[in-house]
């Protein structure tokens, strides 16, 4: 329709006489559609689409309920408490809690050297950092690779350990 | 029977009413039918299209904004409708290769038969190729232009005048034969 068309005779002929009918139908019904049409219509008729599409309704239903769903799961279920076995003892944690200047003197154990007086050389007023790879360190810790000593056997010292010096001071 | 304007129909379909669906119906169903005729190759094929271009109609029936008039936007859909059937058919739009050209005697309306009927008219053009018809449908009853054709057809505009001049040509020569029997 953009440009000026060229019509043909023949054009003119099927325009003006296809466009130009009357508006009752012909009697031989030529021109009439069957009845079954408009049943087929009906029957695949679906509603327009307004707002919102049975659909679309369940979809939004369906997660609404799975939302609401997993809220009531996550905070109104049951609290899972640990379950201990019978006869299982529980493990105990040991409980880091800051070590007092006292306890650790306590837990030491370790006299300082003496002086010729018999005093100590050193008074400890306030617990001081121990070294790190200190001989006591390295006593404490459990020799793994190294030989364990049999049950009922006595234990032996290092010859030129602290703990061996201080028997044999002892013994002097 | 009684006649609704555009709007009650609308209203009234967007509404669910039934009896606002089948005055729509009533309404339009012939003056539909007669223009899926001419794309169609015969009653039975038009008669499909006029059933799935109001199922479209009353599916969409949302989407009429009233600028122009119901009839024309239902023409639209039905027009649509009958070209997705045509597309359904392999290479609807390919030339015929036995088509001889004929040089027709008769060059003017007033040399045609004036005793031609609409429905003689019809049958001559439902003899035509499918992509024959709708090109000259296209182009002679609607009055698109040669690239709006091919733009609704995928094709190019020289196939569009080709098939233009093909279908003139086939029709002529219908005519001419009819008048000599």
């Amino acid at each position: 329709m953009t440009e000026q068309q060229a019509n043909s005779p023949i054009d003119d002929l099927f325009r003006n006489t296809l466009e130009n009918l009357p508006d009752t139908p012909a009697e031989s019904g030529w021109d009439t559609p069957s009845d079954l049409v408009w049943q087929h219509v009906q029957a695949n008729m679906t509603q327009p689409r307004s707002g919102w599409s049975t659909k679309s309704l369940g979809l939004l239903a369906a997660i609404l309920i799975t939302i609401f769903g997993g809220l009531y799961w996550m905070f109104s279920g049951p609290v899972k408490t640990p379950t201990i076995a019978p006869g299982v003892a529980p493990i105990e944690q040991p409980v880091l809690a800051p070590a007092t200047p006292t306890e650790q003197v306590g837990n030491q154990n370790i006299e300082a050297p003496k002086t010729a007086t018999g005093s100590n050389a050193v008074k400890e007023t306030s617990p001081k950092p121990k070294p790190r790879n200190s001989t006591e360190e390295n006593q404490a810790k459990p020799d793994v690779h190294g030989a364990q000593p049999l049950p009922g056997s006595k234990q032996t010292l290092p010859p030129n350990s602290t703990e061996a010096q201080k028997k044999k001071g002892e013994g002097n | 029977m009684h006649q609704y304007s555009d709007q009650e129909l609308v209203s009234g379909i967007l509404g669910g009413s039934p009896e606002h669906q089948t005055a729509l119906y009533r309404q339009f169903s012939l003056p539909m039918f007669r223009v899926l005729l001419r794309y169609a190759k015969d009653k039975s094929e038009a008669e499909d299209m006029l059933q799935d271009g109001f199922v479209r109609v009353y599916r969409d029936m949302i989407q009429f904004r009233g600028d122009g008039a119901l009839g024309g936007w239902i023409r639209r859909i039905m027009v649509n409708t009958a070209l997705s059937h045509l597309r359904k058919q392999r290479d609807f739009v390919k030339d015929v290769p036995d088509f001889n050209v004929f040089e027709s005697k008769f060059h003017t309306e007033e040399d045609f038969a004036s005793n031609l009927d609409a429905q003689t008219l019809l049958t001559y053009l439902q003899r035509l190729p499918p992509g024959y018809r709708t090109v000259f449908n296209f182009y002679a009853i609607e009055g698109f232009s040669h690239e709006e054709i091919a733009e609704k057809l995928g094709i190019s505009i020289g196939t569009s005048k080709s098939q233009l001049f093909k279908a003139r040509e086939f029709l002529k020569k219908i005519l001419d034969k009819s008048f000599i029997s």
